[in-house]
Formats: structure tokens, C-alpha cells, sequence
């Protein structure tokens, strides 16, 4: 078969001495990368940039690549560990991976995380290589409605988020929306809420919430309750260091359908991995017998997680590959490296040039075995991270997290933000306020207003027309099913509540 | 104290604030919405999802101070991470995030202050060589420069 023979000449050149460093000193960086808070895959990919210049085409796009995925088997690494979400697309790991460290199951969430990811990146590789064409002429298809109708149906979705009250969630939601709306309208171009401060004139960094309203909130309340030692339990067993085989098996299901959404919404460009994970994440729970057990740290809900973020990943190279499109700030880059090493990015870009496609393709796989070799022998380290006392990691998390949150955009008042938003979560978390639904409604806040107002534009105020574009109106559908479902439930709670 | 009541009296505030703030900008530029739109939806979509939760709170007492103690080392804590994001400016990372560590380890948690200086200085040493010097990530510079 053509794919065979192309993919077998593929790895032998992926196997070349100077390729197979690039990818392992790709990969080692991007997990690092991955670790380190506030350090993004976009802003070291562009800082390694330049240490491509003679590499040629096909090693530097295998080296940045295995940063670009090395990356997201690290950031799992603190979300499950710490509470600390590196990207958006971490979030979801943290929310299902930090309450099993909590429960002494760090092990097992981590050696999830590494294999669900080394799953999805297998996958989507194979996608990648037999279907990127067509998926390329699908994703090009999505306009301003299908994006509202997407990020619309992520955030319905959050509501299924909801702990035992669905209107404090909504609630949550409604502020992180209202947190979206800081800052300089990217439509109208006016300023909206900043009251005059300048710092506030690109909005409200991800970033900065997140690392508040999920670390430092999680670090007040273990303070109050007083920590003594470490606080978490840690395994002494090597068998409970690692997923077991039934918790492998309960996930697999879940591993499929996350690798396939993660894959086909990656695809789409300008739509963040972060919405993959949550949409993965939603319907992973949302077909589940047991929902309820979902935020309490269950297998299930960080294969979703980490299977759907690495699939999107992938998919996200997917419209780079196949049509010079960048979809992320990631692909922007490699789409540097790529003309810098001399091609062409383009429609004609797998025909002309097959060699270097199939050699980054057979590298993908390369680089995913690489991680999970690297990450499963270390899951033992990481997690007896944990046997740190509390009074030496917290405080050093604290620094992390300062010097991560300030390196965004070199201003201290992202760190005085950051702080705000510790206190803030820490209330909330007082008062069983969710912090999820708040965060995520503020990653998926701007994108959706922007993409309502010029879907808007492009109907000339008919919003009606939104019903003739299939994938929106497919999409529309199925949130509003969701929201529906998700109020029925709610109402069914109260009235056992009531009576 | 019943917190949820007065949490959803905050937030119907909130909503009342950003209905006004939504008036100062257009509603609609054209056929489209412009950027007072959505402000206006989501104020009054948060004054309504309060006044709900207002109504059709029953809950119990909610145990806010069931730890006066440990409150209060959080409440200090606050203060201390906001002292030292104040100081970065001044001092600059490496000395700012060391005297917030010593100051931590010795109020809130009680340790000497051999063990408190050392694990600060660790700490911030270990942070200002890994970010400033090898990663090359700039960090806050105080007046002396470091």
C-alpha cells in the first residue's frame, strides 16, 4: 500500500541519528516546558526558533514538534500534582487529576495521563496521515456561526460541571463571561471595563486566573486547615503507583471517543485545545452512569482530559500540514520553521515535498513512544513529590506561580491580579461556589462574543439564517439539548430538596 | 449568617453595576450588536440567576469560621502575598521573595528561623538562577537592580 511504503521511508529517515536527537531533545524540553507554569509551548518554540536556522526543514519541525506535544505530557504533571493548569487545556486534568492526588492516587492519574496521551497521539497520528485532506476542507468550512455554535455548546457543557447547584454555576459562569468582557473590544475596538487602567486593556490574562483561582485558592485553604507534613497519601506499593488494569479498562471507551472529538475539534482552526478538552470532558461525563462521581477524581474524567488535549494537538497541525493554515500560536511558529527551512507550506506541500511529511509523521509516533517511556518510569518520582513536606512545597509554589504569572507580560500587576483571584477562589470555595464554570466561561468568553457579532455581521442581523449552515445548526442543537437536559435535572434535584 | 443569601445579594450587585456600566456603551451599531451588548445580557442574567438563588435558598448554616485559628493564618497570609507583590517593584524578586519566605515560615508556620532563612534563601536563589540566569525570563528588578 502507497501510505505503507511512504510512512516505512518515513521512519527511516525519523530514525537518522540527527533527527532522533532533535525529537528526544524536543520532547525533553516541551515536558519541561509543560511543567514550569506560565512558560507556554509558543513562547519556547519561538525562543527555539532561531536554534533551527541550519538545521534544515525536516529536523527543526521534528524537534519543535516533540516541544509542541513533549508539552502536554508535562502540564499534566501540575495539574494532577498541584492544582496548577499551565494552559486551558490543562484545566480539566486538574480537575479530575488533583482530587486522585489528593486521594492518594497521584500514581495512577499521572501513568493515566501519560498513556491516554501517548494513545491519542498514536491515533491522531494515523488520522493525520489517512485522512488529513479531507478533515483540512472540513475545518475550512467553519465560519463565525459554527464557532459561536461550538464555543456555545462547550459552554453548556460546563454547566454539566455543576456541582449539587446548577445556579451557582451558571452564576460562576455568568462572571467569567462578564471577566471575558475586560478590556479592548476586539470588534468595535472600544474599552470596556477596564475604569482607566492600562494594564487592563487587553483583558484578563487566562493564565493569571487560572494560577489564582486554582493554586494559591487551594493553597489558603490548606493553610487554614492547618497541613501538617504532607498532606496528601502517598502509595508505598509500586502496584498502586500505577493505573491498574481494571481502571484501564473502564477507560478505554472513554480514551476512543475523546481521541475522536479531541482530533476532529483540533482540527479547527483558531478553536484553542482547550475546547476540546472541555467538550470531551462534558460528554464523557454526560454519558456516564455515575456523573456524580465526575470532580471527585476518577479515571474516566483524566483519560478524557489528556486523550482529548494530545488529539487536538495533533489535529491542530492538520490544517498546517495539509494548507499552510496555522490553527494556534504553536503552528504559527512551525509554520516559520517551515519557511525558513526552505519549503513551501501549502496545499502541495504533502505531494511535493512527501519526504518531509512522512518523515515528521513517523517522528510523531517516535516522539509519543519517547514520552511514555520517559514519563511511566518517572510517575513514582513525581509522585512522591508529594512526600515533600506541605511547608516547603506550598511556599515554593507560590514563587513558581509569582514569577509564572508575571512573565506573561512582564507586569506586576498580573501578579496583584493573581492574588485577587487566590482570595476570590478562596471565598468561593468557602461558600461551595464551583471555580470551574468561572474559568472556563472566561477561556471561552471572548471567542464567543466575537464570533456572535460577526456572525451577526455576516447575516446582516438575520440570526435566523443560522439554522440553514448545517454544522452550526447541528451543533446549536445539540447545546440547547444539553442546556435543556441539564435544567430538567436541576429542577428534579430541587423538587427531592423540596418535598 | 446564611451565606448563600448574602453571597447572592453581592452578585445581584455586581449584576445592578454592570447593567449600568453596559449603558455607557452602544447597545447595537447597526443591524449588529455592538460592545454594550453583551455587558447588558450577562448583568441581567447574573441579577436574575441571584434573585433565584436568593428565593430558593434554604440552606442550613453554612460553617464559615469553624476554624478561627486557621482563618486567621489565611487572612495573614493574604496580607503577607500582598505585601510582597508590593515590594517586588522595590526590591525586586530575589529579595522579595526572600524576605516573604522567611516571614511566612516563621509567623504562619512556626518554624525557627534557621529552618525559615534557609529554605527563603534556597528558594529564591534556586528560582532567581533557574528563571533570571539560565531561562533568561525577566523578573521583576527592584531599585538596587537585581
Amino acid at each position: 500500500m502507497d501510505v505503507v511504503q511512504s510512512l516505512s521511508e518515513g521512519f527511516s529517515i525519523a530514525l537518522l541519528p540527527p533527527n532522533l536527537l532533535a525529537c528526544l531533545f524536543g520532547v525533553l524540553v516541551g515536558t519541561l516546558v509543560g511543567i514550569l507554569p506560565g512558560l507556554g509551548p509558543a513562547a519556547t518554540l519561538a525562543m527555539l526558533l532561531p536554534l533551527t536556522y541550519g538545521m534544515g526543514a525536516t529536523t527543526s519541525i521534528i524537534m519543535l514538534a516533540g516541544v509542541f506535544y513533549g508539552a502536554k505530557y508535562g502540564g499534566a504533571v501540575t495539574s494532577i500534582l498541584v492544582n496548577l493548569p499551565g494552559e486551558p487545556s490543562s484545566l480539566m486534568t486538574c480537575i479530575e487529576g488533583y482530587p486522585m492526588a489528593k486521594k492518594g492516587r497521584a500514581g495512577p492519574a499521572l501513568g493515566m495521563s501519560a498513556i491516554a496521551s501517548f494513545f491519542a497521539g498514536t491515533i491522531s497520528v494515523v488520522g493525520l496521515m489517512l485522512i488529513a485532506p479531507p478533515l483540512a476542507d472540513f475545518a475550512l468550512s467553519f465560519g463565525p456561526p459554527e464557532y459561536f455554535a461550538l464555543m456555545t455548546l462547550g459552554l453548556t457543557l460546563v454547566m454539566f460541571l455543576a456541582g449539587r447547584s446548577m445556579v451557582k454555576a451558571l452564576i460562576m459562569g455568568c462572571l467569567g463571561l462578564m471577566l471575558a468582557t475586560v478590556g479592548t473590544d476586539t470588534v468595535s475596538g472600544v474599552e470596556r471595563l477596564t475604569f482607566g487602567h492600562m494594564f487592563l486593556m487587553s483583558g484578563i490574562n487566562f493564565v493569571v486566573v487560572a494560577m489564582g483561582l486554582f493554586a494559591i485558592s487551594e493553597i489558603l485553604a490548606n493553610v487554614e486547615r492547618d497541613m501538617e507534613a504532607s498532606i496528601f497519601k502517598v502509595p508505598k506499593k509500586l502496584s498502586e503507583l500505577l493505573p491498574s488494569l481494571g481502571d484501564l479498562r473502564e477507560s478505554v471507551v472513554t480514551l476512543v471517543r475523546s481521541t475522536i472529538l479531541g482530533f476532529l475539534v483540533g482540527t479547527v482552526p483558531g478553536g484553542s485545545p482547550a475546547i476540546a478538552t472541555f467538550l470531551a470532558y462534558g460528554v464523557t461525563k454526560a454519558v456516564a452512569r455515575d456523573p456524580e462521581v465526575f470532580g471527585t477524581g476518577t479515571m474516566r474524567g483524566v483519560a478524557a482530559a489528556e486523550s482529548s488535549d494530545n488529539a487536538a494537538a495533533c489535529g491542530g497541525l492538520i490544517p498546517l500540514l495539509t494548507l499552510g493554515v496555522p490553527g494556534t500560536g504553536s503552528a504559527a511558529i512551525l509554520l516559520a520553521a517551515l519557511i525558513m527551512g526552505g519549503l513551501q507550506p501549502g496545499p502541495l506541500l504533502m505531494k511535493q515535498q512527501p519526504d518531509f511529511f512522512w518523515a515528521v509523521v513517523a517522528s510523531m509516533y517516535i516522539g509519543n513512544l519517547l514520552l511514555l517511556l520517559m514519563n511511566l518510569p518517572l510517575v513514582p518520582v513525581f509522585a512522591n513529590l508529594l512526600r515533600v513536606p506541605y511547608y516547603v512545597l506550598y511556599p515554593s509554589i507560590i514563587a513558581i506561580t509569582s514569577i509564572g504569572v508575571y512573565s506573561v507580560n512582564n507586569n506586576v500587576s498580573d501578579v496583584w491580579l493573581m492574588v485577587f483571584f487566590g482570595a476570590v477562589g478562596y471565598l468561593t470555595k468557602k461558600i461551595d461556589y464551583p471555580a470551574a464554570p468561572m474559568v472556563l466561561a472566561l477561556v471561552l468568553g471572548r471567542m464567543m462574543e466575537t464570533a456572535l457579532r460577526q456572525s451577526f455581521i455576516i447575516f446582516d442581523g438575520n440570526m435566523a439564517m443560522i439554522v440553514q449552515r448545517p454544522i452550526s445548526s447541528i451543533l446549536l442543537g445539540l447545546a440547547v439539548t444539553v442546556l435543556t437536559l441539564s435544567i430538567v435535572r436541576g429542577l428534579r434535584a430541587h423538587k427531592v430538596v423540596f418535598s | 449568617m446564611k451565606l448563600d443569601r448574602i453571597s447572592s445579594l453581592v452578585f445581584f450587585l455586581i449584576g445592578v453595576l454592570m447593567i449600568r456600566e453596559s449603558q455607557m456603551l452602544p447597545y447595537m451599531v447597526g443591524h449588529t450588536p455592538g460592545p454594550g451588548f453583551f455587558p447588558l445580557w450577562l448583568g441581567i442574567a447574573l441579577v436574575v440567576l441571584s434573585a433565584v438563588l436568593f428565593i430558593t435558598t434554604r440552606s442550613a448554616e453554612m460553617p464559615f469560621l469553624e476554624n478561627r485559628f486557621g482563618f486567621r493564618k489565611t487572612v495573614f497570609l493574604v496580607a503577607l502575598l500582598a505585601a510582597y507583590v508590593f515590594s517586588l517593584s522595590y526590591l525586586g524578586l530575589l529579595l522579595a521573595l526572600g524576605a516573604f519566605l522567611a516571614i511566612l515560615l516563621r509567623v504562619i508556620e512556626g518554624k525557627g528561623w534557621r529552618t525559615s532563612v534557609s529554605i527563603a534563601v534556597l528558594t529564591s536563589v534556586g528560582c532567581y538562577l533557574l528563571f533570571e540566569v539560565s531561562l533568561k525570563v525577566p523578573l521583576p528588578s527592584g531599585i538596587l537592580g537585581i
